[in-house]
């Protein structure tokens, strides 16, 4: 018989794993000592970069090691500013970091600090990491950050990378970050039409919708897909807009569609071309949908209202309402208006999901589909179908029963508040006994001398912000 | 065969996948093997060979065609007649294949593993795994009238398929999703199945109102099953199926790199590395069952002039001490093509290098049985690169070339056309029956030893019921012993005086920060540190004390 | 003495950082007894026996070298005595990106023999494989039966890498590995999809020049 193999036992095995731990605590506390003396005695050199890159290559987290890397190559290029071996070498370095950990925040940061760097950067070898890193993972979605970064540098092709994009999503769909590019590299391929609004064009969108649907059908419970379809439906957050006006004796009321900071955003308010700077957050919030000038005015005929924000102006004329009132509002958007090949491809998924409703008629998220669908297509004509299938999803997906309920809420008050805008007829409007649990669009209230929401028992009053505004009488 | 050991714990003959995995395991737990096979190569009817290998092997068994039921039998080989007006096909001629023989690695018993089967498992726990290597099936076709059709099997293929509409990839979604979570006794049978085990699978998937396509994809294909499966038998199958995708590639199946026969080789290297004699090109003669001298049976035969004495005797398949008629064995029917173009032509082939291998299932009408088909291409090292090689195989009914006639006919062709991009001309044709072992059948109880009989390969994918059988047996012969415990890793191992916590002490890129700072010597009580790091595996250490001590001796 | 003959060690030149990490199987081929295990023994352990017997469950090792920036790890493969009645398996040689093939200068016939697995590397390997020839126990060189001349012109008209060596006294020992280490192909990628060796930890351990460019 030849000689015995000789294993070692778990508890010398246990032993030498921790002999090893020791000494790489120790060791880590001897480069981390040395490191910092090197530092102080601004020692910048090749020693520092070679401890610093021992133990990052080790632990590539520590942000403190790469700033003292980034600080001791900067000293080291001092001389030639030319040169870009040291950049070159550092750049594989952060490779091997990447290897190790390739979602570190600190290697794919430093990554981008050498190429500004660097006098001779290679973008183009950038984006090829990039691709070998989604290959190695497609969700990486600091890798995705850092594509999006050395593809405009690059020059890439907003085609190339769509086509990029769309090859990962059919490999998997799970991928929030290829979606979100999706969604980034479509308004340049394929703007919309006319509508400036619109994210992209009806024919594409029409194609968008059948992708984003055959995953959700394919995996209903991945919810990348979902969030990417109340993209392209335009369910997504409002887009800034003037609400509504509203000049009383005592105050001017103006409301946008979502919460703005005034000051932070650089928004400025032009009542009839004058600017004032005194308007207030009706909450005392630095941010806010309603804001509130407090004065003595006058009520004229007509008042023009005009708001600056990010190189865009939105205006909005506001009329003598009565004797005591100047009132103007905007009926905001619910969602897109479809041309007829889009609508045709709703139709088509509607009708799909009622065939599968046939099959499965408690599946939560075909019902859901279904509404949103009916909703796309014409959410008035569908409203009272769509709350059914609301009603329902409370029951046969319990764990969402609020949200569920939330979403009725939202989409009566759409109605109503269509209704609403619609009469011209601005004292009260009339909320009593919808079941609601949160009142949605608010801002649009405010308008409203009277608002009456009686026998809405599961009513969340927080959400009620127009009771702040004086002269806007709520009812519970 | 001087030095050769005279006594054994288990002498075993032949390197069949059997044979070689009850050497590995005998040898894993101390027993001390021989093992020895007729052939001057390993793996008997498991083995590969090249091509002009190939061509002769199948020649001598036909020259020797006997009724013994353990041969090759029924050979039939045929090249393309190439003429002066076609004188080549896509490059290729006899010639020039012939010239590349060496490229070939050819099966006589092609199989693939389910990345989450028994194998798999089995090399994983045993550790064997390191010593070999695998390439994902990249393609799983199936047919319909005729056409060839990718079956979408993982997520992404049911979202990208064209020809299943959005509600089909709900309702197959859903199916699967449910057969992978059905638990039989699970209490709330609603949410699954309420079906019975021995109920026709098929109804299931009608009553789930799964349409023709999905149950044509999921029984026929994913399954490879028929009409008659049952509930029990597709869930099996089906939860095979989609456990194992994903593990390792974007089909359930693996198929070995340089063909099946590097298996058993794989574990005959596990029963070498742990001390087990191999000799190819032996036999043994005179085997007697002797008693010992402590009134233990044992094994006496002439090995080569000499004779050795053996506690047990393992017998392959393939060994003449085989008792045939006691040991029940059937066929299967096999072809092997030489094509020059992937089966099914560009509409199943978007690359056109037809990928690397592809699994194709067909079920025979009229029969519980099918035809499978493994193609490979150069990516599997099995051919040269422009070349396909075609494996077809199915359970031994008529004789190899009618039952797989049809199936030929409906994918191949034997003359040539240009035109046609879908049947690829076959340039080389071998037909020939292989034995197989009966599933299912005992093979093991009516064994007691000393001496001990292997089954051959069974008509099935993969090599699950030749794990379950060599368990069996081995259990049989060492009920005691552990099965292919996993052989330690190599930083695991104590090599000579090696002391043992010291060392194999890893830093990596730290290693030196501690050296460095123990040779400036700055700081107190370093000693043990020093000595630790001497050790240290990244680095071949210089003063190296067995060195020192091997030359004292010298100078002595 | 021996102390004096320890070698050049690993390179590892200062200040330099490995930026990628490359991964060889090596086989070490050639007749029972000529030192192989020993070879690999020096190179991984640093140790040598005298009476070293084959060891078993042990033919398996890694050792890591560096070249420039790069890290080359090599897995090493010891034949596990089945070299010794002519029955090496195939598969101990398949995908192997490099080889040693070693013979006792002392012993005429082992290095015949070593031509012989030349020739069956060229045949039947890999095409790329790089092959180093190896004249082991040149610490014996006074009982030498092979001379080295013969060796070197046999090692250059077939394209080898050759240096006599002693797993012994050290030397050549990491000289040759370095040697290997600088000559494979370090950027090559395989085919479209890339081999897979099942493992226990479910990271998809590709085989080949897994690097990371």
């Amino acid at each position: 018989m030849h000689g015995r193999l000789k294993v070692r036992t778990s508890a010398e095995e246990a032993a030498r794993k921790k002999k090893e731990q020791d000494l790489k605590a120790k060791a880590y506390r001897i480069g981390m000592d040395k490191i910092f003396s090197l530092r102080s005695s601004e020692s910048f050199g090749s020693e520092l970069l070679e401890l610093t890159g021992k133990i990052l290559s080790v632990n590539p987290d520590l942000s403190t090691l790469w700033n003292i890397r980034r600080e001791c190559i900067l000293k080291m290029t001092e001389e030639n500013k030319e040169d870009s071996t040291l950049f070159d070498r550092d750049l594989g370095f952060t490779e091997l970091c990447l290897q190790i950990q390739p979602k570190s925040y600190g290697a794919w940061h430093h990554r981008s600090w050498i190429l500004e760097n660097s006098p001779k950067p290679d973008w183009d070898k950038e984006v090829n990491l990039c691709k070998l890193y989604l290959k190695k993972d497609e969700r990486n979605f600091h890798c995705w950050d850092y594509r999006r970064y050395v593809v405009k540098k690059a020059n890439v092709s907003a085609e190339k990378e769509f086509e990029f994009c769309d090859d990962k999503i059919q490999k998997n769909f799970s991928n929030y970050s290829s979606w979100f590019y999706r969604s980034q590299l479509l308004p340049i391929l394929h703007p919309h039409e006319s509508d400036q609004s619109r994210p992209i064009s009806e024919e594409k969108l029409k194609e968008e919708l059948e992708i984003v649907i055959t995953a959700a059908f394919t995996d209903p419970n991945d919810s990348s897909a979902w969030f990417y379809q109340r993209y392209l439906l335009g369910y997504s957050d409002p887009k800034f807009d003037i609400a509504c006006f509203k000049l009383i004796k005592q105050h001017m009321i103006i409301a946008f569609t979502k919460a703005v900071d005034l000051n932070r955003d650089k928004i400025s308010i032009f009542i009839d071309n004058n600017c004032d700077s005194q308007w207030m957050a009706i909450s005392g919030n630095k941010s806010d949908c309603i804001w509130i000038n407090r004065g003595d005015f006058e009520i004229t005929d007509e008042i023009l209202i005009k708001v600056t924000h990010a190189d865009q102006e939105y205006s909005l004329t506001a009329k003598k309402y009565d004797k005591s009132a100047v009132i103007g509002c905007k009926l905001p958007s619910f969602g897109y208006e479809f041309g007829i090949a889009v609508k045709e491809e709703l139709k088509n998924q509607l009708e799909s999901c009622n065939q599968l409703l046939e099959f499965e008629p408690d599946s939560k998220f075909t019902l859901l589909t279904a509404a949103l669908l009916m909703r796309s297509l014409d959410r008035f004509h569908y409203h009272e179908e769509t709350l059914e299938y609301l009603k329902k999803l409370q029951t046969v997906d319990p764990l969402r029963y609020g949200y569920y309920r939330d979403l009725a809420s939202k989409w009566i008050l759409e109605v109503k508040l269509k209704e609403f805008v619609e009469s011209g007829k601005y004292e009260k409007i009339d909320l009593t006994a919808l079941d609601l649990t949160t009142v949605y669009y608010n801002q649009f209230l405010v308008i409203a001398n009277e608002i009456d929401l009686r026998e809405n028992p599961a009513l969340n009053k927080n959400s009620c912000k127009f009771s702040l505004v004086e002269g806007c009488n709520v009812s519970f | 065969m001087n030095d050769l050991p005279k006594e054994f714990d288990l002498c075993v003959i032949g390197t069949g996948f059997q044979e070689s995995v009850i050497a590995a395991a005998a040898s894993r737990v101390g027993k001390s093997v021989l093992h020895i096979d007729q052939n001057e190569f390993y793996g008997g009817f498991w083995s590969s060979y090249n091509l002009e290998n190939f061509m002769n092997h199948l020649e001598v068994n036909k020259a020797e065609e006997t009724d013994k039921m353990c041969k090759i039998r029924n050979v039939n080989q045929q090249w393309y007649e190439f003429t002066d007006e076609i004188p080549e096909i896509n490059e290729w001629n006899k010639e020039k294949i012939i010239k590349d023989s060496r490229r070939f690695n050819i099966d006589l018993i092609p199989k693939l593993n389910y990345c989450n089967g028994k194998l798999v498992d089995l090399l994983i726990s045993s550790n064997i795994c390191r010593y070999t290597e695998f390439r994902a099936v990249d393609k799983v076709l199936t047919a319909r009238n005729g056409q060839l059709d990718i079956v979408p099997g993982s997520r992404a293929d049911i979202f990208t398929k064209k020809n299943v509409s959005i509600v089909e990839k709900r309702l197959l979604m859903k199916f699967i999703t449910q057969c992978v979570e059905y638990k039989a006794d699970d209490e709330k049978k609603e949410e699954t199945f309420d079906f019975p085990d021995d109920g026709k699978f098929i109804d299931l998937m009608r009553q789930q109102k799964l349409t023709d396509n999905l149950i044509h994809y999921i029984l026929y294909s994913m399954c490879m099953g028929n009409d008659e499966t049952t509930f029990k038998e597709g869930l099996d199958k089906i939860r095979m199926y989609l456990t194992s995708i994903g593990r390792y590639g974007n089909t359930p199946y693996l198929f070995p790199m340089f063909g099946c026969g590097e298996i058993p080789q794989c574990f005959c290297r596990l029963c070498a590395v742990f001390g087990g004699i191999y000799w190819l090109g032996q036999h043994v003669s005179d085997v007697n069952i002797i008693d010992s001298d402590n009134d233990e049976k044992v094994v006496k035969m002439k090995f080569g002039d000499e004779f050795i004495t053996s506690k047990k005797l393992v017998c392959g398949l393939d060994s003449n001490l085989l008792d045939i008629n006691a040991y029940p064995t059937s066929h299967i029917s096999r072809a092997v093509f030489i094509t020059t173009k992937p089966v099914g032509g560009s509409s199943v082939n978007s690359e056109l290098d037809g990928g690397g291998v592809v699994l194709l299932y067909h079920p025979i009408e009229g029969s519980s049985d099918g035809v499978t088909m493994i193609q490979l291409s150069h990516f599997t090292s099995c051919i040269s690169k422009g070349l396909y090689l075609v494996h077809l195989s199915t359970p031994f009914k008529k004789g190899a070339q009618n039952d797989l006639k049809d199936f030929v006919n409906t994918f191949f062709r034997e003359d040539y056309s240009s035109d046609d991009d879908t049947k690829p001309t076959v340039i080389y044709s071998a037909y020939f029956e292989v034995p197989s072992s009966i599933k299912g059948h005992n093979y093991v109880d009516s064994q007691n030893g000393p001496i001990f009989y292997c089954c051959g390969s069974f008509a099935e994918l993969d090599y699950d019921e030749s794990i379950r059988q060599s368990r069996l047996l081995y259990s049989k012969m060492y009920p005691d012993d552990d099965f292919l415990p996993k052989a330690p890793e190599p930083e695991e191992i104590i090599i000579g005086d090696e002391d043992e916590t010291n060392s194999s002490v890893n830093l990596g890129a730290l290693a030196d920060l501690v050296i460095e700072n123990d040779k400036s010597g700055d700081n107190e009580g370093q000693e043990t540190v020093n000595d630790d790091i001497k050790a240290e595996n990244e680095h071949p250490v210089d003063e190296n004390k067995d060195t020192e001590s091997t030359n004292d001796i010298e100078k002595a | 003495m021996a102390n004096n003959q320890r070698g050049g060690g690993i390179q590892r030149p200062n200040g330099a950082t490995q930026n990628k990490i490359c991964q060889f199987k090596l086989v070490l081929l050639g007749e029972s007894a000529v030192g192989k295990s020993s070879l690999v023994l020096r190179f991984v352990k640093g140790q040598f026996h005298e009476y070293q017997e084959s060891t078993i469950g042990a033919a398996f090792l890694t050792q890591t070298v560096h070249i420039e920036e790069t890290a080359v790890k090599f897995e090493i493969w010891d034949t596990a005595g089945q070299e010794r009645y002519h029955s090496l398996a195939p598969m101990y040689y398949r995908g192997a990106q490099a080889a040693i093939v070693v013979y006792d200068i002392q012993n005429q016939d082992s290095f015949v023999r070593a031509q012989t697995w030349v020739k069956e590397l060229q045949r039947q390997a890999s095409p790329n494989i790089v092959i180093a020839l190896a004249g082991n126990k040149a610490d014996l060189a006074a009982s030498r039966a092979v001379d080295y001349e013969e060796a070197k012109q046999y090692a250059d008209e077939n394209g080898l890498l050759f240096m006599e060596t002693s797993a012994k006294t050290a030397v050549n020992v990491n000289e040759i590995f370095l040697a290997i280490a600088k000559k494979l192909p370090k950027n090559e990628g395989t085919g479209p999809q890339q081999n897979i060796r099942p493992s226990g930890n479910e990271t998809n351990r590709t085989s080949g020049n897994c690097c990371s460019k």
